[in-house]
C-alpha cells in the first residue's frame, strides 16, 4: 500500500519506510533512491585519496610529490606517498547471528502485514547502501555475510551489475548460531591481498578480547576497519515492566526474572561492553559507530561519510 | 492463645499462600521473550543473583507477614497472661456462667436467665482496670473454658460472651468451680488476688445440692474469693415431659397391636398447690395425630401419665419421629419429647436347628426347633421371616441380614461360629440359646460364654428340676422383666400349665436383674443379658430345651406368647439405645458406618471414631430429632436428642441451702447487683489494634522496599537509559569525527 503523503527525502533510508517493503530488491532501490536524491545535500568525495606515508626522497623520484612544507620546516626533502588512490577495496562483513534476529520496531507492510524491523534488516540496509557508494566511486566491493563462518561471500568487484549480486547476498536471514567475529575476520583476511578496507557491521554481542584480537590482525595487515555496531533501543533501554522469562536468541537458554531489578546491572554491562569495544578501535585508529535500528540511515550515512570526508581533506591540505 | 474468630485466623494463616500461588500462576502463563542480548542479561543476572534472591524473599516474607497478621487481628486474639507484662496490682476475674437448660427459663418481661447472667457479667467486666485479667467459664456441661488463661482484652472476652448460648445439657456448678481451681493451680507463682464469680439462678436443674461441693477454692498462698449471684427467690412454674415410650420399640409396618400406643409422662415442678390443665399432643409426620390427652392437674399432683395411641396402619418401613409436647410454658426446652419408632416390614428370625429328614413319631419326639418354628409362625399373615440355618456352618452373610437368632443345637455350634454369633451380637442382634435335647453333657458353654462375652457360667450336665419331684412349675410370683412387659397380668395365668423336668442350669453369674423366668424352687429358669458397652445385641437363656420330655412347655398357650415376646422386646431392646442426651459427646451405639449428625438447625457434627468409640467433635447442644448421615452424607436414621427432665427442674433452692452449699468451698460472699451497673465497652482490643498497626506499618515497608528493588529504576526508564550518558565516549566520538 503506498503512503498516504509523498515521502521526503529521509523517508527513504527510514526503517519504518523500509520495513514496509517486503522484498529486498525493493528496499535496496529505496535505500539507492534515499541516496541519490540525498547527494545534493552532502557533498560526497569518495573513500579513496588516503594519505599513506612520507618516504625520503632518492634520486629519480618525482618532484611532483614533494611535502614541501615538510622540505620548509625541516631542509629535507620526503615524498607524501598514497595508497590505491583511485580503486579502493571495499569488504563488507554483515553479522547474520541470532542476536540479529532481534527487533521491536513495528511496521504493517504493503500487503498489511505486521513486520518487525530487525537488526539484521537494519544491517543489510546499511550493507547494500555502502556497497552503493563504493561502487559509485568505481571502488571495487566484496561482501561477507558470517555468523559462526562465513555464510555467503561475493567477490570483489566494480563490474556494472555488481551490486545486484551483493543484493542478492543480503537477501537472506540471520541463522541462530552465535557470532564469531574473529574466525570469520581471519577467514576474511586469508581472501585479500591488497589493501582493504573492512567495513563490519554487527551487534558485536561477541567476546572483546576475540574483537580486538581480530582488530589487531586487521591492522597488522595494513588494511582499515570501520565498526558499525546496530543496536535495537529496547537492547539499550531495557524498559520492561513486568517479570517474564527470556530466552536467548544463541541458543543461551532461558532465564525467568523481573527485569526492572535487573536493568542496572544489564545497562552497567552493556556500557561496559560498548565502551571497551570503542576504546579498542579508537586504540587501533578504527572508525566505530553505534546505530539504534530505529533511526533512519540518511543521517548516520551522510554525518558519517562528510565526517571521513573531512578527515582526508585535512590530511591531504 | 485463644481467637474469638478461630476461622479468621486460620484464614488469615491460609492466606499466607495467596501470593505464592499468584507467582506460580502468573509464571505458567507468561509468555518468553525472545533476546538477543541474553548474554549480558546472564551476566548481569549472575553478578544481581544473590541480591536478587534476597529482596524477593524479603518482599515475600513481608508480604506473607502483612496477610497473617491481618488474619490473626481481624480473629482478635486473647494474649494469656505470660504474653504481657502485668503489673503487681492486677487481679484475676472468673466469670463462671450457667448456660445450662435451666438458664433457659423466661421471666414475665421475656428475659431468659442467661441473659441477666450475661449482663452481670458485662457488668463486672466494665467495672475492672486495663491491667485486670479475664477469663470465662460456661458451665454447661462438658465444662468449657471459653477463655482460659486469663486475659486483659477486655473487649475480646465480651465478645465471647455474647457470643455464649445457652446450651440443653444439665449445667454442673460444681465441675465448673474444680476448672477454675485448676487453673488458678497452674499459675500458683502469680501472686495477684482471684475472683471467682458464679453467675447462675440455682434452680435445682442447675445445682445438685444433695451432692456436697467438691470444689475446693481456697489455695494456698493465694488469696481467692467466690462470689455468687443471689439465687432465685421463688420456684418457676413449669411442666415437664419426662418421657415417652411405646409399647414396642419395633413396631411392623401395618400392626394393629399395641405398637402404636405411647405413653407419655408428664411432672409440675415449682408451684403445684393449685390445680391447672396442660394439653398433652402426639405427632408423627405423615401419619395422623391422635385427639389430644388433656391433663387435669390436681392440688398438690406432680406427675401425671398419658396414653395415646397412633395409627400405625397404613405405615411404611423405615423410622417414624413421633413427638409428644405440650403447650409454651417458661422453660421451653422440656416441652417436648421425641421418640424414634423403627417400623419394619417383617422380622428376620433364623432358627440354628439341624433338620431332620422323615415325619417325627409322635409329639413326645418333636424336636426343639420344630417347636420354635410353630411358634414364631403359627398360622397365615405372620409379619415373621423365617429362615433357617445349619449351626454347624453358620453363613456370617445371612446373620448380617437376621434381627434374631435362636439357637437350638449350642452342640453343634464350631469356634468359628461361637465368633460369627459374637459378631452378630455387637451388631445389635438378638441370641436365644437353648439347650439341645440330645445334651447331657454341655462341652459348648465355656466356648459360648467366651465367644459371646458373658459372665454365665453353665453347669456340665443336665440335671432333673426340683428335687426328687418329677416335674416342676414355674413359680408364681416372676420378676418383673422388661422383655415379658406386655404380658403384665396375664403371665401369671400363662405360666401354670407350664411344667418343668430338665434343666441345663446356668450355675453362677446370673445377677438378679437378668433372671426372666423362676422355676419354683427359686432357680433362674429363663435369663436375659442385656446388651452393654461395645455388645449392642442381648442373649437370652432357656434353661430347658423345648422339648416334651424337658418341659411342657412347647405344648401349652404361653409358648407362642413367650416366643413372640422375647423376639420382639429383645430386638427392640437394641434398638432403643439409640438416644442421647444434650451435652454428651460420646454417641454410642450408632448405626454401623455412621459419620455424622445432622441438627434440627442443619449444624453438623462429625463423628469421630476414637479406639472403637464413636466421639463426637462437639457436644451436642440442643434438644430435637439428629439424622445419622454416613460419609457419603446418605441417611443412616434420626436420633432424638432429649432434655434431661431433671436438668431442667426449676424449683428456686433458696439462699440458706446454696450458702451452705458454696460454704465448702472457702471465702465467699454475694455478688452486689448495683454494684456492677455500668454502660458496656465496645472498644477493639489492644492486641487486634497494635495487631493493625504493624500490618499499617508493614504494608508502608512493602511498597517502600518494592520500589525500591523493582520501580525506583523508573527515573532511569525515563531518562532514556544506555544513550543517554552512559556512553559518553561514543558521543564524543560522534561529535568530534575519527578516533584518533
Amino acid at each position: 500500500m503506498p503512503p498516504a503523503t509523498p515521502l521526503q527525502t529521509d523517508d527513504y533510508l527510514a526503517p519504518a519506510t523500509l520495513a514496509r517493503l517486503g522484498a529486498f530488491e525493493l528496499r535496496a532501490r529505496m535505500i539507492v533512491e534515499g541516496i541519490r536524491s540525498g547527494m545534493h545535500a552532502s557533498p560526497y568525495y569518495g573513500f579513496s585519496v588516503e594519505f599513506a606515508q612520507h618516504r625520503q626522497y632518492v634520486q629519480g623520484d618525482d618532484i611532483r610529490h614533494l611535502d614541501w612544507k615538510v622540505f620548509g620546516r625541516s631542509d629535507k626533502l620526503y615524498l607524501k606517498q598514497y595508497e590505491q588512490e583511485t580503486n579502493l577495496d571495499v569488504v563488507l562483513l554483515v553479522d547474520s547471528s541470532g542476536s540479529m534476529r532481534f527487533g521491536t520496531l513495528n511496521a504493517t507492510g504493503e500487503d498489511a502485514t505486521k513486520r518487525i524491523w530487525r537488526k539484521f534488516d537494519h544491517a543489510t540496509a546499511l550493507g547494500a547502501a555502502m556497497a552503493f557508494l563504493a561502487l559509485q566511486q568505481q571502488d571495487r566491493v566484496g561482501m561477507i555475510v558470517y555468523a559462526d563462518a562465513v555464510r555467503a561471500l561475493v567477490n570483489r568487484s566494480s563490474a556494472g551489475g555488481h551490486w545486484r549480486q551483493i543484493i542478492s547476498a543480503l537477501n537472506t536471514h540471520p541463522v541462530e548460531a552465535p557470532t564469531n567475529i574473529a574466525r570469520c575476520v581471519d577467514q576474511a583476511l586469508g581472501k585479500v591481498t591488497n589493501r582493504v578496507l573492512f567495513v563490519i557491521i554487527s551487534d558485536f554481542f561477541d567476546d572483546p578480547e576475540q574483537i580486538r584480537s581480530a582488530m589487531a590482525r586487521v591492522r597488522h595487515r595494513g588494511h582499515d576497519l570501520i565498526l558499525f555496531q546496530v543496536l535495537d533501543r529496547q537492547e539499550m533501554r531495557f524498559d520492561f515492566r513486568t517479570p517474564a522469562p527470556f530466552e536467548g536468541m544463541e541458543e543461551e537458554g532461558r532465564l525467568n526474572l523481573d527485569p526492572r531489578s535487573l536493568r542496572q546491572a544489564y545497562l552497567d554491562i552493556l556500557g561496559e561492553h560498548c565502551r571497551t569495544l570503542e576504546k579498542t578501535a579508537r586504540g587501533f585508529h578504527f572508525d566505530y559507530q553505534r546505530i539504534d535500528s530505529h533511526d533512519s540511515l540518511g543521517p548516520v550515512l551522510s554525518h558519517f561519510l562528510a565526517r571521513r570526508m573531512a578527515q582526508g581533506q585535512r590530511r591531504r591540505g | 492463645m485463644n481467637f474469638v474468630h478461630a476461622g479468621l485466623a486460620i484464614a488469615g494463616l491460609a492466606a499466607v499462600a495467596i501470593p505464592i500461588i499468584i507467582h506460580l500462576l502468573f509464571r505458567q502463563r507468561r509468555r518468553p521473550i525472545e533476546w538477543g542480548a541474553m548474554r549480558f542479561l546472564l551476566e548481569a543476572y549472575r553478578r544481581s543473583r544473590h541480591r536478587m534472591r534476597l529482596e524477593q524473599w524479603l518482599l515475600l516474607a513481608v508480604r506473607c507477614l502483612i496477610l497473617a497478621l491481618l488474619g490473626l487481628a481481624l480473629a482478635r486474639p486473647l494474649l494469656s497472661d505470660s504474653a504481657l507484662p502485668i503489673g503487681p496490682g492486677s487481679r484475676v476475674v472468673y466469670l463462671i456462667i450457667d448456660n445450662g437448660v435451666a438458664s433457659t427459663v423466661t421471666d414475665a418481661a421475656g428475659t431468659t436467665a442467661l441473659q441477666r447472667h450475661r449482663q452481670s457479667a458485662t457488668a463486672i467486666i466494665n467495672t475492672l482496670t486495663a491491667s485486670d485479667r479475664v477469663a470465662l467459664v460456661s458451665a454447661a456441661r462438658p465444662i468449657e473454658a471459653l477463655v482460659d488463661p486469663p486475659a486483659v482484652d477486655h473487649a475480646a472476652v465480651l465478645a465471647r460472651l455474647g457470643e455464649m448460648a445457652a446450651v440443653h445439657a444439665p449445667a454442673d456448678l460444681d465441675a465448673a468451680l474444680n476448672r477454675v481451681r485448676e487453673s488458678i493451680t497452674l499459675r500458683q507463682d502469680d501472686p495477684s488476688p482471684a475472683f471467682v464469680y458464679l453467675l447462675s439462678d440455682f434452680l435445682s436443674g442447675s445445682a445438685d445440692l444433695t451432692r456436697p461441693l467438691s470444689a475446693r477454692l481456697a489455695i494456698e498462698g493465694r488469696p481467692v474469693t467466690l462470689i455468687a449471684s443471689t439465687p432465685a427467690a421463688e420456684s418457676v412454674r413449669n411442666v415437664q415431659v419426662t418421657s415417652i415410650d411405646s409399647m414396642r420399640r419395633v413396631a411392623l409396618a401395618g400392626a394393629t397391636d399395641l405398637s402404636g400406643q405411647f405413653t407419655v409422662r408428664l411432672r409440675r415442678v415449682g408451684e403445684t398447690s393449685d390445680e391447672a390443665v396442660t394439653v398433652v399432643r402426639l405427632s408423627a409426620e405423615p401419619l395422623a395425630a391422635p385427639p389430644p390427652a388433656t391433663v387435669r392437674w390436681s392440688r398438690g399432683q406432680s406427675e401425671a401419665t398419658v396414653d395415646l395411641r397412633l395409627d400405625l396402619r397404613g405405615v411404611e418401613a423405615g423410622e417414624v419421629v413421633v413427638t409428644a409436647s405440650i403447650d409454651r410454658d417458661a422453660l421451653a426446652a422440656d416441652n417436648a419429647r421425641f421418640n424414634v419408632l423403627e417400623v419394619r416390614e417383617a422380622l428376620r428370625v433364623a432358627v440354628l436347628d439341624r433338620r431332620e429328614f422323615g415325619r417325627p413319631g409322635d409329639l413326645a419326639s418333636y424336636p426343639s426347633g420344630s417347636w420354635f418354628r410353630r411358634a414364631l409362625d403359627p398360622g397365615t399373615g405372620s409379619q415373621i421371616s423365617l429362615m433357617d440355618l445349619d449351626p454347624a456352618s453358620i453363613d456370617r452373610a445371612a446373620m448380617r441380614r437376621l434381627q434374631a437368632a435362636i439357637l437350638t443345637r449350642p452342640d453343634l455350634v464350631t469356634d468359628e461360629g461361637w465368633g460369627v454369633l459374637g459378631e452378630f451380637l455387637d451388631a445389635g442382634g438378638l441370641l436365644w440359646i437353648a439347650p439341645s435335647e440330645r445334651d447331657q453333657v454341655a462341652t459348648w458353654t465355656d466356648l459360648a460364654a467366651s465367644r459371646l462375652g458373658l459372665d454365665w457360667r453353665w453347669a456340665r450336665e443336665a440335671v432333673a428340676a426340683g428335687e426328687g419331684e418329677t416335674d416342676v412349675a414355674l413359680a408364681d410370683d416372676q420378676p418383673t422383666s422388661e422383655l415379658l412387659a406386655l404380658l403384665g397380668s396375664e403371665l401369671g395365668e400363662l405360666i401354670k400349665p407350664v411344667r418343668v423336668a430338665r434343666v441345663l442350669p446356668v450355675a453362677e453369674g446370673v445377677e438378679p436383674s437378668q433372671v426372666v423366668l423362676r422355676l419354683s424352687d427359686g432357680s433362674p429358669w429363663m435369663v436375659w443379658s442385656p446388651g452393654g458397652g461395645t455388645r449392642r445385641g442381648s442373649v437370652v437363656y432357656l434353661a430347658s430345651a423345648v422339648h416334651l420330655e424337658w418341659t411342657s412347655l412347647p405344648a401349652k398357650p404361653f409358648m407362642v406368647a413367650l416366643v413372640h415376646e422375647v423376639v420382639r422386646q429383645g430386638i427392640g431392646h437394641a434398638y432403643q439405645q439409640r438416644s442421647l442426651a444434650p451435652g454428651e459427646a460420646l454417641a454410642a451405639a450408632l448405626p454401623f458406618g455412621a459419620a455424622t449428625l445432622r441438627a434440627p438447625g442443619g449444624e453438623a457434627i462429625t463423628i469421630l471414631d476414637r479406639d472403637g468409640a464413636a466421639r463426637l467433635d462437639r457436644p451436642i447442644a440442643e434438644a430435637g430429632v439428629y439424622d445419622v448421615l454416613d460419609e457419603r452424607g446418605a441417611a443412616l436414621g434420626r436420633l432424638g436428642v432429649n432434655v434431661e427432665p431433671d436438668a431442667a427442674r426449676t424449683e428456686a433452692l433458696g439462699a440458706a441451702q446454696v450458702r451452705d452449699w458454696l460454704a465448702t468451698s472457702g471465702a465467699w460472699r454475694w455478688l452486689d447487683e448495683s454494684a456492677t451497673a455500668l454502660a458496656e465497652q465496645t472498644t477493639w482490643g489492644e492486641v487486634s489494634l497494635a495487631l493493625l498497626l504493624a500490618v499499617l506499618a508493614l504494608t508502608l515497608l512493602e511498597t517502600i522496599l518494592a520500589r525500591r528493588f523493582s520501580h525506583g529504576l523508573r527515573r532511569e526508564l525515563e531518562g532514556g537509559g544506555l544513550d543517554a550518558d552512559r556512553l559518553a565516549l561514543t558521543s564524543t566520538i560522534a561529535a568530534g569525527g575519527r578516533a584518533t
